[in-house]
Formats: C-alpha cells, structure tokens, sequence
C-alpha cells in the first residue's frame, strides 16, 4: 500500500508539530523517521494512524483520502507502554484478534517463541526489554500495509535490540511499508533503505541509504550529524 | 559481519560472498539463501539482500532459476577471474609496502623466497 | 462498538466482582440475622443501603475514572486505534458505564424487596410467639410494613417509579456525557497538570450549571417531584410525556449526544493521546 502526505499539518494550539510535510511511503520499503525528540516524528505517526487528525493538508492510501477505515491498514507501535494493566499477553493477543481482521494469531505465537516470550506473562511484570519484543510481535503480526514503531529501540538492552531488528528484517511485509521512528540512529543503518530527517516539524532531508554511501560515501550517522549540528539531538 | 557504514552494504557483502566462494567455503553450483534468508543472515535490510543477488548475476557470479532460488556461478571463467583479481590486489598491496620500506625489486624477491623456505 | 464495550467491562471485573463480594456477604448477613438474630437485623440493613449506594455511586464514578485514565496511561493508544470512528468508542465507554450502573441499580431495587418480603414474613413468625402488647405493636409495625410493600409494587407506583426511573436514567446519561466531555476539555490544554482533575470537575459544575440556566431561560417549565402520597409514592409532576416533557428530555437528551460527538472531536483534532 502506498502512503502519501501531502502538505501535511498538525497545529496543537500555538505549537505547530508538523509543518506542511510531503512525503510518500512505498511498499516493500524500511523507512527511517530520524530526528531528535519534539521534531514531529509522533505527531505524523499519529496522524498517519488516524489517531489524530491533521488541521491541514491530506493523506492517502493508494490515493483515496484517509477515513476512519484506514486504521484498519495501519498497525502503530507506540513508544510507551499502551496494553490494559491488567492484561497478559494472551490478553493482548486476543484483543488484536476481536480488533483486526489482519492479525495472524499463529505468526505472533512463532515470534513470541523466538523473543522467549509466553503467553502467560502477565504485561505489568514484563522487563522493558521484553515489553518492546512483545510490542514488537503483536504490531508485525498485523498482517498491516502500513507499520509505525515509535521509537522501538529506545532505553532497552542490546540483546532485546538485536532481537527486534532481526524480527523486523525478517518479517518486514513484501507488500507493506515499514516506519521506524529513531534518535538512535547507529542502530538503523543497516536495517532500513530509506531515511528521513525531520527537524521542527518539517523535513530536513530525505535520501536513499545506499544511494548516500555510494553518492557521497557518509553513513546515516555522517548524515545525521551534519543536518544537526549545532543541534541537541 | 561488521560493516563500514559509510560504503554500500551491497558491495561489502558481494566481497564477504565472493571471498567465502574463493576460500571454498561455497562452492560453484551452490543454492544461495533467499534474499530475505541472506537479509536475516547479514542482518540487512531486505531490499538491499535482493539488490545484492541482481548484482552478483550482472557480475556473472550467480543465476537464477525461476521459482527454485539463487545459485553460484559454475563457470571457471569467473572463479578465475576472481582469484585472479584477489591474487592482483594481496601482491599490490605486499608490493606498495616493501617498496615503501625501500627494499628493490630483487631483494624483495629473495625476501619472499626467505620467508617460503622458513614455513 | 460491542467489542469496546467487551473489554471496557473486562478491565473493571475485579473491582465488579469485589463490589458484588461485599454485598452478598451483607446480604447473607442480613439473611442470617433475619432467621438467627432478628434483634439486630438493622445493622445488616443499613449496611446493605449503605453499601448499595456507595456500589452505584462507585459504578458511574469508575465510568468517567477509566475514561480519564485512557489519557493518564496511554492505554487510549490501545482504545482508540481500534479501526472505528472515535465516537462510536466514546458511545461504547459511557454505554457501558451507564448500563453497568442501571442494571445494578434495578437488580439492587428488586433485591430490596426480596429483602423486604422476608422481613416481614419472620416478622409475622415472630410477633405470634409474643404476647399481650409488645405483639400487637410488633403486629401493627409489620402490617404498616407490609402496607407499605404493596403501595411500592402496586401498578400505580412501579408506573410512578417507572417514570421518576426514566427521568433519572436521562439525568445519569447526561451527567456522565457532559462529564466526559469536561474531562476531554481539560485533557486538551492542561493534560498532566497536578491540578487536573479539580478542574475537569469544576468544568464539568460549569458546565451543568450553564446548561440548566439555558434550559431555564428557553424551555418551559417542568416541574418534578417525587413524594410520598397517601397511596404511596407519586411522581407528582406536570405528566412526563407532555410536551413540556418531552422537550426538556430531548433537551437533555440532546445534549449528551452533543456532548459525545464534543468529546470525539476533541480526541481526534486536539488531544495528543
């Protein structure tokens, strides 16, 4: 599914989060929303997954505007922990079963296998490292067209990182666009083939990833660090 | 495998393949892993696997067979070339670093004898 | 819309299941005094009315708490993803709090006249084994009871209660929707500050207080009261379904859905979940 943002703009009250963006998301790709925090990068996920609306501009899935329906297409990891406290992970399995049409209860039994993960744990006791596979496994089991993970990688340990990249590499849909929201940018360089750099809500840059090795022989990083320096990321 | 990450992980890999088909750890005729089976093996992203088999078959190290998978190249041809090219660059390089150590042409060759007899 | 309402239930069973705990054990309290130690039976009763108010009360309390703590916890990420409108999510959290919180109270009504019954039974055992006056007062006491029992279930009064019930049921509808809607007004500008839930609260008097002032100044007067007739309880009030009635219940009725949509609104355009 192709995801277009056309002049997109999202104003809460005097602070505009997202200032006339453009952008298309194609299937089959791994994109990297970089930037550091407050540049907008939530904000257009939230938008894109009909969570909150945009007070300028448009979005559209394969070319039709954006209604309610579209949720359905988009399955959204955000960064903090979001599951009901009383919930296991049986709980929260079920739920994505009632909720959407494209969970895939067996491929999120096979990842909680390899994330050694089981059924019974209850949410609340989850070490935040588990916590981000689990919500890992149940977003990539949404069979969905489009998947936003906020920030996955953010304050857990090497070993839960290593397992959600591989998961991701290895589960990215063929026909589906992948978004990973990131201020760890080391961490992405080789997972993703497109990156984005936002800054106060706009974007700073965009580029093909092995389009810039071999352009202008600079990483991500290299790239990161020259749109922001100066910068606090 | 650890990356330079500012060179295209594509060519990096296509060297790391190419010298595991020189050192024989795979062989001529070999099934390659699906793109996606390599992505998850090198840890890369997915298009960039499947980019890394279109250029190898542009290069003449593999082929493809439709709906079977991907296969190293069985002809001598492009092995030899391939050692060839190998062998070019390790004498280059032992060449440019006696040379900057001012040893001349004949003395490195006696060097080197030096150094066969003594394995 | 279903679904929603499923595990809006789901995430309360605990403290449901806690609350019904409680009164049944005072109810076999007070079953056990009724048969054991009727001297004392009082104790269990107030307990049960005690209780059974603070139960309802709780109910409709938890049904604006849990709408809060959608905003507080981002479990509101996990509610409102869910492919459907925002209101129908809305429509589906304050229906569940207020059919929750009416099928409590009619269970607990019904339950009270069990209870009644009972008494009044063992009351009639127990005044036959007294003697001279202590029974005839005991007698007269349990036949004014009893009276009283069959006011409260004559057809005339279950249609007085029936109506006051309805009044009521719009009433808890539309607090809770402009409740709702207070709360989502204060998670757009204040969202986090200490001083949050006082001001959703006194958004939300404002609010009522600024609604009933229009409904005064515009709409014509509606009188309502219930009391205790000579024939028991009476809804004394210009008829309910006269048009005076019927528009201040459209009114109300109304504006809670107003309220709703209000409160959709302001999740999708201006809340940051």
């Amino acid at each position: 599914m192709k995801v277009q943002c056309n002049n997109l703009t999202k104003r809460y009250y005097t602070k505009t989060a997202v200032d006339h963006i453009n952008l298309t998301f194609e299937p089959g790709h791994i994109y990297a929303l970089l930037g550091p925090n407050g540049s907008g990068k939530s904000t257009l996920m939230k938008m894109i997954s009909g969570l909150t609306t945009q007070n300028d501009g448009e979005i559209l899935f394969d070319g039709e505007k954006q209604t309610w329906r579209n949720k359905g297409d988009v399955a959204y990891a955000p960064t903090e922990a979001f599951f009901f406290s009383y919930m296991t992970i049986k709980n929260v399995a079920e739920y994505y079963d009632d909720f959407f049409a494209d969970f895939d209860r067996t491929l999120f039994q096979k990842l909680l296998q390899e994330m050694d993960l089981r059924e019974e744990m209850k949410i609340k006791s989850l070490s935040s490292g588990m916590l981000a596979k689990m919500k890992i496994a149940v977003t990539l089991s949404r069979r969905a067209k489009m998947i936003l993970l906020d920030e996955p990688l953010n304050g857990i340990d090497l070993m839960s990182r290593d397992a959600i990249i591989k998961t991701i590499i290895g589960y990215a849909p063929e026909d589906g666009c992948v978004v990973i929201s990131s201020h760890m940018v080391e961490e992405l360089e080789k997972t993703v083939d497109y990156a984005i750099f936002m800054r106060e809500g706009s974007i700073a840059y965009e580029t093909d990833v092995e389009e810039l090795r071999e352009k202008e022989t600079k990483s991500i990083v290299d790239k990161y660090r020259e749109i922001y320096s100066g910068e606090v990321a | 495998m650890e990356f330079k990450s500012n060179t295209p992980i594509y060519l990096q890999v296509i060297e790391d393949i190419k010298s595991r088909i020189l050192s024989g750890e795979i062989k001529p005729g070999d099934k390659l892993p699906s793109s996606r089976e390599l992505a998850v093996q090198y840890d890369i992203n997915p298009n960039t696997a499947a980019r890394i088999y279109s250029e190898m078959e542009r290069m003449g190290l593999s082929y493809t067979k439709r709906g079977i998978g991907t296969f190293v190249a069985e002809t001598t041809d492009t092995l030899d070339s391939m050692k060839e090219e190998a062998l070019h660059k390790v004498l280059s390089e032992f060449f440019d670093a006696m040379k900057s150590m001012g040893y001349d042409e004949a003395s490195m060759v006696s060097e080197l004898k030096k150094f066969i007899s003594k394995k | 819309m279903f679904k929603t309402m499923k595990y809006e239930l789901m995430k309360n069973r605990v403290p449901i299941f806690v609350m019904l705990g409680i009164l049944a054990v005072l109810e076999c309290l007070f079953l056990y005094e009724n048969y054991f130690d009727f001297e004392n039976v009082g104790i269990s009763i107030v307990l049960l009315i005690l209780t059974g108010g603070a139960v309802s009360f709780w109910i409709l309390i938890n049904g604006l708490v849990m709408f809060s703590r959608d905003f507080n916890n981002k479990s509101g990420y996990l509610v409102y993803m869910t492919p459907q409108p925002a209101v129908k999510i809305i429509t589906a959290k304050i229906l569940t709090a207020f059919f929750t919180g009416v099928a409590f109270m009619v269970g607990y009504f019904l339950l009270g006249v069990l209870d009644v019954q009972l008494l009044i039974s063992k009351g009639h055992q127990m005044a036959e084994q007294m003697s001279g006056n202590t029974a005839k007062v005991f007698e007269s006491d349990m036949a004014s009871f009893a009276q009283f029992l069959d006011v409260l279930l004559s057809e005339k009064t279950i249609l007085s209660i029936g109506k006051a019930g309805f009044i009521m049921i719009v009433e808890v509808f539309f607090i809770l929707t402009v409740a709702y809607f207070a709360i989502s007004l204060s998670n757009t500008l204040l969202r986090g500050h200490k001083l949050q839930g006082l001001i959703s609260f006194v958004l939300f008097i404002v609010l009522c207080a600024f609604f009933n002032y229009i409904a005064n100044m515009v709409l014509p007067d509606y009188d309502f009261s219930v009391m205790l007739g000579e024939d028991g309880v009476v809804v004394n009030s210009i008829n309910l379904f006269s048009a005076a009635g019927i528009i201040n219940l459209v009114y109300s009725v109304g504006l809670g859905v107003l309220a709703m949509f209000g409160s959709a609104y302001l999740i999708e355009n201006k809340i940051d979940l």
